[in-house]
């Protein structure tokens, strides 16, 4: 049937996508790069409704992840539940946040008669570029997970980033699944009209306190956030909003969480490292539940989810000569401080790398905003910043000296600080973390993956 | 009594809603940098309906969204004779991006509507469309060269009896698209567009303030050192240094 329908409505599609292919196969051949975003370029000017097409062919259509933190991760989640759910999942793998990366991946997922091998689209949306995505592609699910202040240099104030977020909200034609936590995505329930299916993910009041919303970081005051009218909204009326499709993360020690699915309790190991996940988890189980309208077994998903991996680059342990180390993303004040929460009972040695690329945020301010006592060495589980990197690696080292924190190198080359780290601090077996930006996350693992198993 | 067992206040202003870009930092730096000249340092705050102290010798405030300007806008009218009696007394002041708008004599949003300042400042603000954001690199008479980062749809204009505080922009804007000079110093009362945030990597400005606390309230002047600042701002001038060659 979808080979009829293509032979009826769209004459273009089999030549685009044999043409996106060839150029994908020389580009593979001719550069390093793997040939990510020519090829989506490509189909993108000849076949500009490519993208629709492709979507409305898929069982379930395109479900959505946006918000500061956590998306990569959380869209990595989702796909791999979707998939032992026995679903064929096509995801933005490549963390390419725009079109030309989603098409280009497309095209690869496409046969030549241009339908896809998959049921479902899960990707990753920048909050400003999903507005413009939106505006073509309708997603049938959006999963909404918080807005705290990140990239100011490029959005200018949290209130815009989120107005982004309830313009993908309000073009989506099926469900949203929303952080009941935080205000600003909280009260977009209102926002939407009323056949949207609204679920949510959130946290028992106890765990409040670890993970903080935005307000709450910056704030003595349990009052949150601020209607249009200029009537507070509360955190007791967030709390009493409770819809009976709410996943509820109720408790948690290191990586055991327990979740409340639909009043069962579940207790899991959630296998991906980072604390945050736990919580990553609860949106993920929810979206899960959205696009399988509940007809799914808390158990089931349970077991998925204890075999899930980090996805590239976040949280990733990598070994160099029986020593490893583990990278963790860093980006705005609310992800760093929680990815400090995260310290295991071991002893742990840190370094932390700081570049200002555009993909890292321009501005360094806000490494002022994170409250760095963790990895003090005077603190017990720290053995201190052993050493500070990247081309901010001043400013860094100044943050921490001016808070009491020793540094014992300061080394802008990320390649010179990475090998002094992993070279002349702890022993084999000790407990390494690299803190980085995007950019310099990039770099270390390709550092780190070059030279594997050498003399570094 | 002595300069060594005096308790310096510094007043932090809204902490909650004026610190979109970490400009709390600035309060941090000072009282850093006050103890190791082996000061005193004790950071109080004020914010929305709090009786205003009176033992102040340094106040700070930062940057806010244009919603919580409009959030404090009234309750900072309210304490405007407190602040103006401060700053014609040369109390020493830094105040960043959105409180350096309503310390001038009015603020235009976006929306046409004008809002009263506190009308210390020979300043007006008036919101515009496109954004000032990026790298800034000024040069200023008074304090050599300073480094910072801008974000900010106010441009404000400086009246005919104000100084700013750089004379020249190398890189970025400053008050506004075209003047091509940042801030503004009026008596001992500091307002700049500059993040950072701005004392770290503009020390100058952090211990200019805490000379003037310390001639005020001493009556007398002094140099003051420490051998750990000279080490801690020999890594500043290296962070200075990246900064300057830094692209908008």
């Amino acid at each position: 049937m979808w080979y009829n329908e293509d032979m009826k409505s769209t004459p273009l599609a089999i030549p685009s996508i044999l043409l996106g292919k060839l150029m994908r196969g020389i580009l593979v051949v001719s550069s390093k790069n793997s040939g990510t975003a020519l090829p989506g370029r490509v189909v993108e000017l000849i076949d500009k409704k490519f993208l629709v097409r492709m979507f409305s062919k898929m069982k379930y259509g395109v479900l959505v992840v946006s918000g500061t933190n956590g998306k990569t991760t959380t869209t990595h989640i989702i796909a791999k539940l979707l998939e032992a759910q026995g679903l064929r999942v096509f995801t933005n793998r490549s963390g390419s946040n725009f079109t030309r990366g989603v098409i280009s991946e497309l095209v690869r997922w496409s046969s030549v008669f241009g339908n896809p091998r998959a049921d479902i689209a899960v990707l990753e949306l920048d909050e400003a570029y999903g507005v413009h995505f939106c505006k073509v592609v309708k997603p049938n699910y959006t999963v909404l997970l918080n807005v705290t202040r990140d990239q100011l240099d490029r959005f200018g104030e949290i209130d815009y980033t989120a107005k982004l977020l309830e313009k993908i909200a309000k073009s989506t034609q099926d469900s949203l699944i929303l952080n009941r936590e935080d205000p600003h995505i909280y009260r977009i329930k209102d926002k939407v009209k009323n056949s949207i299916n609204i679920s949510f993910f959130g946290l028992n009041p106890e765990l409040r306190d670890t993970f903080r919303n935005d307000n709450e970081l910056h704030s003595e005051e349990i009052i949150t956030a601020y209607e249009e009218d200029r009537t507070p909204v509360t955190w007791d009326a967030m709390q009493s909003y409770k819809p009976n499709n709410c996943v509820i993360l109720e408790d948690f020690e290191n990586s055991s969480a327990l979740y409340t699915i639909n009043s069962h309790k579940f207790a899991c190991n959630v296998a991906i490292s980072g604390l945050h996940n736990v919580f990553n988890s609860a949106a993920a189980i929810a979206a899960v539940r959205a696009v399988m309208k509940s007809d799914i077994k808390g158990a089931e998903l349970m077991s998925a989810l204890a075999n899930i991996s980090s996805p590239f680059g976040r949280g990733e342990t990598i070994e160099v000569n029986g020593r490893k180390v583990e990278l963790v993303l860093v980006k705005n004040p609310a992800g760093f401080r929680l990815a400090m929460l995260s310290f295991e009972e071991n002893a742990t040695y840190s370094m932390v790398v700081i570049n200002d690329e555009y993909a890292d945020g321009r501005d360094t301010s806000w490494l002022w905003d994170v409250d760095f006592t963790k990895l003090n060495e005077k603190h017990g589980k720290s053995k201190g910043v052993k050493v500070v990197s990247g081309n901010r690696a001043y400013d860094m080292a100044l943050r921490l000296i001016y808070s009491d924190i020793i540094v014992d190198e300061i080394e802008p080359d990320i390649e010179i600080a990475t090998k002094s780290f992993i070279n002349n601090y702890g022993g084999n077996t000790s407990v390494r973390k690299i803190y980085c930006t995007y950019t310099a996350m990039l770099k270390i693992r390709q550092i780190l993956t070059n030279k594997r198993g050498l003399d570094i | 009594m002595s300069i060594f067992t005096q308790e310096f206040n510094i007043l932090e202003l809204y902490t909650d809603q004026m610190n979109i870009y970490a400009d709390t930092g600035n309060s941090t730096i000072l009282k850093k940098r006050m103890e190791l000249y082996s000061l005193k340092a004790n950071i109080t705050h004020y914010n929305i309906g709090d009786v205003f102290p009176t033992k102040v010798d340094i106040v700070v405030s930062g940057g806010g969204q244009d919603s919580s300007q409009m959030e404090i806008i009234e309750d900072l009218l309210s304490v405007k004779n407190h602040l103006k009696l401060l700053a014609l007394d040369s109390t020493p002041m830094l105040v960043v991006c959105g409180m350096y708008q309503l310390f001038g004599n009015y603020f235009q949003t976006s929306t046409g509507k004008k809002v009263d300042g506190l009308g210390i400042f020979d300043a007006y603000t008036i919101a515009q469309d496109k954004r000032l954001i990026g790298n800034v690199v000024a040069n200023s008479e008074a304090f050599g060269k300073l480094v910072g980062y801008e974000n900010h749809s106010g441009q404000t204009i400086l009246g005919q009896r104000a100084t700013p505080l750089a004379e020249q922009i190398e890189l970025g804007f400053g008050n506004d698209a075209s003047s091509k000079t940042e801030g503004i110093i009026y008596k001992n009362t500091i307002g700049t567009y500059l993040h950072g945030p701005v004392f770290a990597k503009n020390p100058k400005l952090a211990d200019y303030l805490i000379n003037c606390a310390v001639t005020k309230r001493m009556g007398y002047e002094v140099q003051l050192t420490d051998d750990r600042i000279t080490k801690l701002d020999k890594i500043v001038e290296k962070a200075r240094k990246v900064a300057e060659q830094l692209q908008q």
